[in-house]
């Protein structure tokens, strides 16, 4: 780039990027990885990029492909790139996530039919009816919804009726599109060719979280100019990978693969978290191994320390919780300040109910939190489906599809009339940054979640989760484990999670003398569901 | 005709209130208090809003009274000398915590309404937002502009007035998380605030330092959490009995319709003047400016009082009353003073006892405070009492302001007065 960055360009001035934001949004062509720490300007970087190409390099906005995680990430990105450049037109802009761009280009071409539209649950289940016994109807759509992930085309006779059923009506899956758009690839390569021609410039945002199906697909579209952004610390949504061949898809090392020359850049001031927190997190998951060293450097001082708490029993702990959150608020009534107990001494700053964020691994969690908030009167929203209709508890693999794809069951980010607290799994809380972050459950078993039999998460996925949760957090961090907790009808008595005993004593300050252990002996795992 | 009105309480449905706070009891307390018109407090609850459509009847256009078979029930606990009518009307008060422009707003805000249709209404547009089950004082993540507008479109009839306009965690203009001005907090709908609640920590006089608060009237009332409360402070009108009168004399600012406040002398609410409760420290403003705003014992910030708040956004000198602006009288509850006759607790059997006696013999308390001869007191044989009433109506009291949630000390009685031993034998 060399000549090109001295270049005085009002999109980058009139902005204060530091040093390697700014090589990072004029390293335009190529192959390009940004691996982007939590905090240190992802998507300003992002949105930056694109505003530099359109007004500095000349590119027609219709050349930029931009795809976001979620479809509220895309709508936030497209104001952004809006703000920066409010002369540009910007409708031939295409900023999208992986479904909305396959869904559009399957418009736009008419395949596999015209007007092709996406099928609801209750379509999916009327067209099911002939097809399977009605009780199997949703645990039959979920295995074919895996096969379908992986990119395969299901064989039986059974999925097949239930295609055809769908392709009589003019409708499809969700998962159905990726198949689609790589099958008219393959089938049509003038098609590809005009796409790919067409996107000069394509840009993925979370790409640690991208899935085989979504790689593929943009991938194939991607020329030369193809820029992912992604921290590897951050990725959380492994599992929705696994199961597709022999070798698990892990995204940086099949781009590196893929694309030999690619150049990678660094973010690593991290704007969001006081230095404490940033430590701690660090910490944390430099223990993770097979983990490339980075480091991030605090722009925040440092500040409070992290509180850790150990309580009797999950309801203890929500209570606890939210006579914390109490004091945050400065007291939320009048008799909170007046009885002295509400106000925390130690931090003179004050919080509104929008700053604050409860962290859980599980959405079961929830409950006792959204009790003890409303027996005080404190405002909050639940994001995610707690609980299917049958009573299970939503998989965080389909609480992302519902995410990602849909953000139908979830309430927008922002509440239309009011402030609340946050409610949310980790999980959901990625990419999102609080002033004040409770992460709650945090016993060996629930954080790093463990199942009956094999098919728990990978530990260093849990351990990635934590430090997710961790890294949420602008200034003060708040841990909780409970000795005993009731969830799924069985009462657990886990102890605290081996990652709390990753951070060092002078980042902590423990509640009441409840010291805990620095490291609990491999050999006394406790008894687990 | 001439009648108190409270327009600020609480229900047992309230957090930190007492359970007695039902109307019933309430009803009693205004013929014992010498209030005419009570408010409900809490309307948003659902509870409370049905227990006051059970018991409740409508009165006076906009008024409500107890049903007359409850009424007769609590008759029987008034005295004689105190009956008199009593009415209701509907009120809420809402705590909105939100964020503007970066800081953290808490605001205190009283709701009223003329009917329970539009009450009702007010309650399904907060209940659509936040939690309105929990708490007869409910907590929404709401900007106190959009609060405005919701109870302002609800009915043309519907007001919100700012509550306690000064204390320093919860109010418009308090020192913590409040704002310089109402046009700052209500923005382009700040015209429609005609009214301010002064609250225990300040009065009259030291809100019209404000030449901004001129256009706007100042009532008092006694955010009462217990029945024994009501009236602490309150409103003195002259007009006809009705939910519009009473808001149209203080709309217009007509010192003919709406005549005074009654008020507490302002050195003996929570938040008079600065300090640390917990350090036992005291500073009046300038002794905080002097320490820039520090404490001397702990080193932190202290909790800005309402005085050194005053102080700060005043435009104008002590001593000058706006145009139309209701007069005002400093009371002092006479269950404190009777305390200090006593030299007892205010709280105590003796005072309560004497308390009683005092409203059967001669009717209700605002009476004995405010009208009764002092000699009627002398031939009662309450010599000191009719001293100590004579010196809080001449404001001839010493203070001890109070500060960071701690209430101020005002003493009518010194210790040369209790030489007599001859008076202090007739308690
Ligand atoms: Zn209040
Ligand atoms: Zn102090």
């Amino acid at each position: 780039m060399g000549k090109n960055s001295e270049m005085s360009h009002a999109s980058l001035t009139n902005s204060e990027l530091d040093s390697s934001q700014r090589a990072a949004v004029l390293a335009t062509d190529g192959a390009i990885v940004i691996a982007a720490g939590p905090g240190t300007g992802k998507t300003r970087v992002f949105a930056h990029r694109i505003a530099h190409l359109i007004q500095d390099k000349g590119v027609p906005p219709g050349e930029i492909l931009a795809v976001s995680f979620t479809r509220s990430a895309a709508l936030e990105m497209r104001k952004r790139i809006a703000t920066l450049l409010p002369d540009a037109d910007l409708s031939n802009l295409w900023v999208e996530t992986c479904h909305a761009a396959a869904l559009r280009i399957l418009h736009a071409e008419k395949y596999p039919f015209p007007e092709l539209a996406i099928a609801e649950e209750e379509q999916r289940l009327e067209l099911l009816a002939d097809i399977v016994p009605r009780g199997k109807a949703k645990a039959w759509l979920e295995q074919l919804r895996g096969t379908k992930q992986c990119l395969e085309w299901p064989q039986d006779e059974a999925s097949q009726c239930y295609q055809e059923a769908l392709r009589r009506r003019g409708l499809a899956d969700f998962d159905d599109l990726f198949l689609f758009v790589l099958q008219l690839f393959a089938e049509r390569p003038e098609i590809l060719a005009r796409w790919r021609d067409r996107f000069r410039y394509v840009i993925m945002d979370e790409f640690q979280d991208t899935s085989l199906a979504h790689y593929r697909f943009i991938g194939r579209l991607a020329g030369e100019d193809f820029c992912v952004i992604g921290d590897p610390d951050q990725s959380i949504y492994g599992f929705a990978n696994e199961g597709c061949g022999a070798e698990r898809f892990e995204p940086f090392t099949q781009f590196a693969k893929d694309r030999p020359n690619r150049r990678t850049l660094a973010l690593s001031e991290n704007y969001r978290s006081q230095g404490i927190i940033l430590d701690a997190a660090q910490q944390v998951i430099a223990r993770n191994p097979a983990r490339v060293p980075r480091q991030l450097r605090a722009r925040l001082e440092r500040g409070m320390p992290i509180d850790i708490s150990g309580h009797q029993s999950d309801r203890q702990e929500a209570e606890m919780v939210v006579r914390r959150i109490e004091g945050l608020l400065g007291g939320a009534s009048r008799f909170t300040v007046d009885t002295g107990w509400a106000r925390d001494e130690a931090d003179s700053r004050s919080y509104g109910l929008s700053d604050i964020a409860i962290l859980y691994r599980l959405n079961a969690q929830a409950r006792l939190f959204e009790l003890a908030l409303e027996r005080i009167g404190l405002p909050y929203v639940t994001y995610g489906k707690k609980t299917k209709k049958d009573g299970r508890e939503v998989l965080a693999e389909e609480d992302l599809e519902d995410f990602r794809d849909n953000e139908r069951a979830a309430p927008s980010l922002v509440h239309p009339a009011g402030e609340s607290i946050t409610l949310m799994t980790v999980h959901r809380a990625k990419g999102l940054e609080f002033p004040v972050v409770f992460l709650t459950g945090c016993e060996d078993g629930i954080l790093p979640y463990r199942r009956e039999g094999d098919d728990s998460p990978s530990p260093e996925e849990e351990r990635r989760l934590f430090y997710v949760g961790m890294t949420r957090a602008g200034s003060r961090l708040l841990i909780s484990y409970a000795r005993k907790r009731f969830l799924f009808g069985k009462t657990l008595a886990l102890g605290p999670s081996p990652f709390v005993a990753d951070i060092e004593d002078e980042l902590r300050r423990l509640e009441k003398s409840e010291a805990l252990p620095r490291k609990r002996p491999k050999d006394k795992q406790p008894e687990l569901f | 005709m001439r009648f108190v009105a409270d327009l600020h309480i609480h229900s047992k449905y309230s957090r930190a209130c007492s359970p007695a706070l039902e109307p019933g009891p309430l009803y009693r307390w205004s013929q014992l208090k010498g209030i005419t018109v009570l408010a409900t407090g809490d309307f948003t609850h659902p509870a409370w809003s049905a227990l006051l459509q059970e018991q409740l009847v409508p009165a006076e256009p906009g008024l409500f009274q107890l049903k007359p078979e409850l009424a007769r029930q609590q008759d029987r606990d008034v005295p004689a000398s105190c009956r008199a009518a009593a009415r209701f009307l509907l009120e809420a008060e809402i705590s909105c915590i939100y964020k503007r422009d970066g800081k953290v707003r808490k605001v205190h805000h009283l709701v009223f309404a003329p009917s329970f249709e539009t009450a009702a209404r007010i309650s399904a547009s907060l209940g659509a937002i936040g939690n309105i089950r929990s708490d007869g004082r409910p907590i929404l993540g709401l900007d106190s502009r959009d609060l405005l507008r919701i109870v302002r479109e609800a009915s043309p009839e519907a007001y919100l007035v700012p509550a306690h306009a000064w204390t320093p965690h919860f109010a418009v203009f308090g020192s913590e998380s409040g704002f310089d001005s109402l046009e700052e907090c209500f923005g382009d709908l700040a015209g429609e605030i005609f009214a301010v609640e002064t609250g225990l920590s300040s009065d009259p006089p030291m809100n019209w330092r404000l030449s901004a608060l001129d256009r706007v009237a100042l009532i008092s009332n006694s955010d009462a959490h217990s029945p024994e409360k009501l009236g602490r402070e309150a409103n003195l009108f002259d007009c006809e009995l009705s939910y519009d009168a009473i808001f149209s004399a203080i709309r217009g600012r007509d010192p003919k319709r709406f005549l005074k406040t009654l008020e507490f002398f302002p050195e003996e609410g929570k938040y008079h003047v600065d300090g640390h409760r917990k350090c036992e420290v005291r500073l009046e403003p300038e002794e905080t400016i002097r320490r820039k705003g520090l404490c001397p014992s702990c080193g932190r910030p202290v909790t800005i009082g309402v005085l050194h708040r005053v102080e700060k956004l005043a435009d104008r000198k002590k001593g000058k009353k706006p145009a139309g602006a209701a007069d005002f009288e400093h009371l002092i509850p006479l269950k404190e003073i009777l305390g200090q006759v006593l030299r007892v607790g205010a709280g105590s059997v003796r005072v309560d006892a004497l308390y009683h006696r005092l409203l059967a013999r001669f009717g209700n308390e605002f009476h004995i405070l405010r009208e009764l001869p002092a000699k009627d007191l002398e031939k009662e044989g309450l010599p000191l009492l009719a001293l100590a009433l004579e010196r809080m109506r001449k404001g001839e009291v010493e203070l001890q302001p109070g500060f960071d949630g701690e209430y101020g000390v005002i003493s009518l009685l010194a210790k040369k007065d209790f030489s007599h031993q001859d008076q202090l034998a007739l308690f």
